[in-house]
């Protein structure tokens, strides 16, 4: 998903789940930071680079994909944008196939309700902002797997659209180009995605890099055939999902709130969410590169007022210049919090799994960061 | 009729692999020509002139000049009929009009292909030299055979799945 679900989106959601406006702003401005808050970012503010939560191109260009770099970019990706859905599946293959596998992406795992039950554990808002970004992404992100993989990941030339195209759709075969620069064209069905090298661990075949920006955008249905899939055909319905995706997020935001008393997958709260019904679905359907304005306009109907447009420096001085005994309790002090002990679970369960992608996970002391994440939930406590 | 559809894309996905490597292995062939033309020049030309001097009458020079002038047009015969059946069975394979003669003649391909690698493998091993080198020249003969095999088999299959699943519809 894009800034336009991530923040505005996130922010009406939190309006609807009875937050205040100002708690909503922080909830948004977590939610959005995930996908900004890159190695360059923390360095610059003198936090710990272990706290990152997604990579720039420049930065996946520099990766490296040896068994240690993978390990890296798979801890980012899986923790923070393609969270896992069944760390359990079952699949013909490799050992090595089948971990990876086990990565798809896809929404109401089990993992999506430890992420939310850990955020209600950090009890900060920035911990439910980072909560509420990995939530939606396991919908927009579905059938794609955090690590860099050509055998899940990639596509093919069965890539079509769907139009809608009187009571039913109607499909335009999907033009892929591979240019940074060039907008893409959604009116005529051509958009850019990643270079194929035919490698198995390239940056190329690292998410939905195959299929461009097209789970991002909210108004697509396309119907196309993963790698993992065998050749059978697979049907992406954004409008639809990415309604149940706000619908959850309300849902899970309650339960952080204290209003509900435990999160549970498959739950949507459609109830809170059908007034405004109409003015959603008109959002999600509607074909346009960013639909940041009309989510912003739905949030000032809801709220009186809109967060301001999103500025990654806003709190970056308030932890640079903070003691070191209390930068954890600025904003970005709390968000690094909530980001390393996503990361630390997710490793942890992958870990768990017997897949060594995510690399080596310590159950119990020994790392400084996991001290850190020890003392902020309380000695003994299992994360 | 999902099922079908399923066969049908991975046929078709064979297909234009399969027509994509007869393309390489077409190039490869050549390079490997242009390599020993270039490479071996000298031997080329004392052989030439070998059999010339050996050539009694102007009968027998006219039937020397002619076994050559045959040879490289049946190796540039060779070569475009692999461009001809690779660029058509990628263009099956994408789904595009590649015309009904490219089925036949990868079949038929096919069959002189299998006799011609079999006769190969035995006369390389008939006439000695290094082990390692007849291996590898076995090798990709056979796998050179094996690319018409799939070819032709996936193209046939394609066929008749497309009938079938018209028919369905």
């Amino acid at each position: 998903m894009q800034e336009d679900f991530h923040y505005y989106a996130t922010y009406c959601a939190a309006v609807l789940a009875g937050f205040s406006p100002e708690e909503s702003r922080e909830i948004c401005y977590s939610a959005q930071l995930v996908d900004m808050c890159t190695r360059t970012f923390l360095s610059g503010v003198r936090a710990p680079l272990n706290a990152v939560t997604t990579q720039t191109a420049m930065e996946l260009a520099d990766a490296r994909t040896d068994p240690i770099g993978l390990q890296d970019i798979t801890r980012i990706w899986a923790s923070f944008h393609f969270l896992p859905k069944d760390l359990n599946a079952s699949v013909r293959g490799t050992r090595h196939y089948r971990n990876k596998y086990r990565l798809i992406c896809g929404p109401d795992g089990a993992l999506v309700k430890e992420t939310v039950d850990l955020a209600k554990k950090g009890g900060t808002l920035q911990a439910a902002g980072l909560a509420m970004h990995i939530l939606a992404d396991t919908w927009a992100h579905c059938y794609f797997a955090g690590t860099p993989s050509q055998v899940i990941n990639d596509t093919n030339r069965w890539f079509d659209e769907l139009i809608p195209d009187g009571g039913g759709y109607k499909r335009r075969k999907v033009r892929f180009r591979h240019s940074v620069s060039a907008p893409d064209d959604i009116e005529n069905g051509i958009y850019s995605n990643s270079v194929n090298h035919y490698a198995e661990n390239s940056i190329m075949v690292l998410g939905h890099g195959r299929a461009g920006h097209l789970p991002d955008y909210s108004f697509a249905r396309y119907v196309y055939c993963p790698a993992w899939a065998g050749y059978r055909e697979v049907v992406k319905d954004n409008p639809s999902e990415y309604y149940k995706a706000f619908c959850q997020m309300i849902f899970a935001l309650r339960c952080l709130r204290g209003e509900k008393k435990s999160f549970l997958t498959g739950v949507y709260d459609t109830v809170t969410a059908e007034p405004y019904e109409d003015d959603i679905r008109r959002i999600l359907e509607k074909r346009q590169l960013s639909a940041s304005k009309d989510w912003c306009e739905l949030g000032r109907k809801l709220s009186g007022t809109a967060p301001e447009p999103f500025d990654i420096s806003v709190y970056g001085d308030e932890y640079t210049y903070a003691p070191d005994s209390e930068k954890d309790s600025t904003r970005l002090g709390r968000f690094i919090l909530a980001a390393l002990a996503q990361k630390s679970m997710v490793t942890n369960r992958i870990f768990r799994s017997g897949s060594l992608l995510a690399g080596f996970s310590a159950e119990g002391g020994g790392i400084k960061d996991f001290m850190r994440l020890a003392a902020y939930f309380g000695k003994g406590e299992d994360i | 009729m999902e099922e079908k559809a399923v066969q049908l894309r991975r046929c078709e996905d064979t297909l234009y692999v399969s027509g994509t490597v007869l393309i390489l292995f077409g190039l490869w062939s050549l390079i490997k020509i242009t390599l020993e033309v270039v490479f071996y020049r000298d031997m080329m030309a004392d052989i030439i002139n070998s059999m010339q001097d050996a050539a009694d009458d102007q009968a027998d020079y006219f039937i020397v000049s002619l076994t050559y002038v045959l040879m490289y047009t049946a190796i540039a015969v060779d070569l475009l009929i692999r461009f001809y059946l690779g660029s058509r069975a990628r263009r099956d394979g994408r789904g595009e009009n590649a015309g009904r003669l490219y089925v036949g003649a990868a079949v038929l391909v096919c069959v002189i292909s299998g006799g011609d690698t079999v006769r190969y493998i035995i006369d390389s091993f008939r006439a000695g030299g290094g082990l390692f080198s007849t291996l590898v020249n076995c090798f990709v003969e056979f796998t050179s055979f094996l690319v018409y095999l799939s070819t032709a088999a996936a193209a046939l299959k394609v066929k008749q799945l497309r009938r079938t699943l018209k028919g369905e519809v």
